[in-house]
């Protein structure tokens, strides 16, 4: 483990590891030519914590969600949730873990477009196996706290960018998952609704305690990260904390570009 | 969720009952009406198309046209029971009992103790054949008889012979100039006036006459607007257009004695006249061939003829049976006036064959492709639904459901569709009888082989990019762009 995470574990001592990431590695075969996506990743997720992985395009952290959502298989290394290692499981596992342990909201949305809202919100519910009333019930209630009350039945063409990741954001919720990942939630929407959808899942952070992991290069995710993880060329680069971050805004930017 | 430190924290995802999946495809598919529509388009087209080319092959016998009474058609290529030798030899005696004349039975016997009932038949065709020739042959003659005499005076002008001024006139010279040639008070002038007549002035009189004067090639059409049958200008001209008048002469020469010939030829089978139809009738229902007897001496036909597929077609055009079908012997019954006995090629079974396979392998390309771009455009649906908790398992049997709901309702809407088109083309090209001759078992079969061959194929077709799509990473599938 690095340093950086050694100190932050001393910080936490007490806080439960959500996910751990060691040693992971992920190469691609490209053109006949090996690419190294990850190369060993080490990283430490408490749980409730909101966490921002921020990096350039093709740092890897597209790849790194995917890894710890359990989307694809690394080369090497493991990935822990819950204290559970992933490459033991089985495709009923791991289905089951996707299901109710994880939910995922993405840039580009990924609403099943002929299913109305309502109807995106409550399939997980349905593939976990939950009574059809219920469900029902449930996605009602998530819709009304991502503020789409009046808009369950419109399908996901009816409704704008920022209405449609919220709806997203609701089906994350459906299973009471433990960890919401998001893999640049803001990136298809323009800047207003990317600030509403940030301030919905800092408050979903807060009022249901979910942890958040996000991939992100939106700057405004920093401001309210409890910590940043820095990935650069498939390494991590600095985990830092949100105090520290504030500072340093001007030069990240200048560093993005 | 509880902190477990333990794999067995993790449960199984437990596949969704099957009503449930039911529901979800069915809601898809009604949701992308349009899509399915075009989906189901594609194998809809090609059952339909099988199911024309099944259908087809039930209605593939060609019906000849009705065939006279007393005669029966053999295949497409031997028409007349009498030349084609399969009729079975008679006892002379037997014959004069029936009562058939004496004369007839010793000329078709030819000096033999049997002969042959098909021999006093065909007799009786070609008779009826040379009636029909001499009534032709006479109207030929007829339209050549009468240009005989104005030809000859023509050619007598080319002679330069004297030509009355009467006879100018009445073989169609203009008798004004007919009287400008003869001058003042003759009756006659020289040939030679007229030819030079006709050659500043064509056009003067009929080309055939005007040609015949100056012994010029003559058109066909001339010809035949001069009176000469259209049939003899044809023969005269012989690869070529235009004739020389000087033949014409030569035919009309000819001709009376073509017109001998075809008399002869009909005194000759007049004796085929004198047999009474009852004593064929009678005799007929005694030594009538079987369909067996033919069949033995089909081999004649080569070894090409599929006899194991022969079909009799009645001169009412009901189908007798499709006899002799996957091996099973002939059948032993009669042959009637006016059968038609249908014995195919072995090549024509080869080429519904052939038809066959085509006609499965658009089915296949078809479904398959409709199929194919319908699983992969969901791709990214697909990985969705994985990320959301579902099985990959669940993942294909909703896409097989939802191909398989398209399936069934496309085949059979083919096949209906399909069934009718062949059926409505056959009633009004070859005729409703044929159609009304189709057993219903059979159509039964072709609705069978079209819903299970379209269900097949969609299965097919479907399972492998569904299966595909399901044993990606989610991730990989997430990022496919369609």
């Amino acid at each position: 483990m690095g340093t950086e995470v050694s100190a932050n574990e001393a910080k936490t001592a007490k806080k439960e590891y959500v996910v751990r990431t060691k040693d992971l590695v992920k190469e691609f075969v490209m053109g006949g030519q090996v690419l190294q996506a990850l190369k060993g990743i080490q990283l430490d997720i408490y749980r409730g914590e909101y966490i921002s992985i921020m990096g350039p395009s093709g740092s890897g952290k597209s790849t790194l969600f995917n890894m710890v959502g359990g989307l694809d298989k690394p080369t090497s290394g493991t990935v822990f949730i819950n204290d559970v290692d992933m490459a033991q499981l089985d495709a009923q596992e791991l289905a089951y873990l996707r299901c109710r342990t994880i939910g995922y909201i993405f840039q580009s949305f990924n609403l099943i477009p002929v299913m109305t809202a309502l109807e995106n919100v409550t399939l997980p519910m349905i593939f976990a196996g939950v009574p059809n009333d219920e469900a029902i019930d449930r996605g009602i209630e998530l819709l009304k706290i991502v503020g789409l009350g009046d808009r369950l039945h419109h399908k996901p063409t009816e409704l704008s960018g920022g209405q449609q990741q919220r709806v997203a954001c609701a089906r994350a919720l459906a299973n009471n998952p433990a960890i919401i990942l998001a893999d640049e939630p803001t990136g298809n929407l323009d800047l207003k609704t990317g600030k509403e959808i940030i301030d919905l899942l800092k408050r979903l952070n807060k009022e249901q305690g979910v942890t958040i992991i996000s991939a992100t290069h939106d700057l405004k995710m920093l401001d309210i990260s409890d910590r940043i993880v820095w990935i650069r060329d498939g390494q991590v680069e600095r985990i830092e904390d949100r105090a520290d971050v504030q500072l340093e805004v001007g030069v990240m930017e200048h560093e993005n570009d | 969720m509880p902190s477990a430190s333990t794999k067995s924290a993790v449960g199984r995802q437990s596949q969704l009952p099957f009503r449930q999946a039911l529901r979800i495809s069915f809601k898809s598919l009604r949701i992308r009406f349009w899509r399915s529509m075009i989906t189901a388009g594609g194998i809809f087209l090609g059952i339909a198309f099988l199911t024309v080319v099944l259908t087809q092959s039930l209605l593939q016998w060609p019906i000849p046209e009705k065939v006279d009474p007393g005669y029966v058609r053999i295949g497409g290529q031997v028409v007349g029971p009498g030349d084609y030798d399969v009729w079975k030899p008679i006892p002379v005696e037997k014959g004069i009992a029936a009562g058939i004349p004496e004369e007839v039975i010793r000329k078709v016997a030819e000096g033999k103790d049997t002969f042959r009932l098909a021999t006093i038949v065909q007799g009786k065709l070609e008779a009826k054949r040379a009636d029909k020739n001499l009534k032709r042959v006479r109207e030929e003659w007829k339209g050549l008889s009468a240009i005989k005499d104005k030809l000859v005076f023509f050619m007598d002008c080319a002679a330069d012979k004297d030509m009355k001024v009467a006879d100018a006139i009445k073989y169609g010279v203009p008798p004004k100039i007919a009287r400008e040639l003869a001058g003042k008070g003759k009756e006659t002038f020289k040939g030679s006036a007229l030819q030079e007549v006709v050659r500043e002035q064509p056009d003067w009189i009929e080309p055939l006459y005007s040609g015949a004067i100056l012994d010029q090639d003559i058109n066909i059409d001339d010809a035949v607007r001069g009176g000469v049958p259209k049939t003899i200008a044809r023969m005269l001209a012989g690869q070529g257009k235009t004739f020389k008048a000087s033949a014409i002469n030569d035919a009309i020469n000819v001709h009376p004695k073509w017109l001998k010939i075809w008399e002869s030829r009909k005194k000759r089978n007049a004796i085929f006249k004198k047999v009474p139809d009852a004593a064929i009738a009678a005799l007929g229902k005694e030594y009538a061939v079987t369909l067996n007897d033919v069949l033995k001496e089909a081999k004649s036909f080569g070894e090409d003829a599929d006899r194991t597929n022969v079909m009799v077609v009645n001169k009412d055009r009901k189908y007798r049976a499709n006899f002799a079908r996957e091996g099973r012997a002939a059948g032993e019954f009669k042959l009637q006036d006016g059968d038609n006995i249908y014995i195919p090629d072995s090549n024509s079974r080869y080429r519904m064959y052939w038809l066959v396979v085509m006609s499965l392998l658009v089915c296949a390309v078809g479904i398959t492709n409709s199929m194919l771009m319908s699983v992969t455009e969901r791709f990214k649906e697909i990985g969705t639904m994985k990320c959301l908790g579902a099985l990959d398992i669940f993942v294909v049997e909703l896409f097989m459901l939802e191909s398989g709901m398209m399936g069934i309702a496309a085949s059979i809407l083919g096949w209906i569709v399909g069934f009718v088109l062949i059926v409505l083309l056959a009633g009004f090209t070859k005729g409703w009888d044929m159609v009304a001759n189709v057993e219903l078992i059979e159509a039964g079969k072709t609705f069978l082989i079209s819903v299970f061959v379209g269900m097949v194929l969609t299965f097919i077709a479907t399972i492998a990019p569904a299966l595909r799509a399901a044993n990606m990473p989610p991730a990989m599938a997430l990022r496919s762009e369609i």
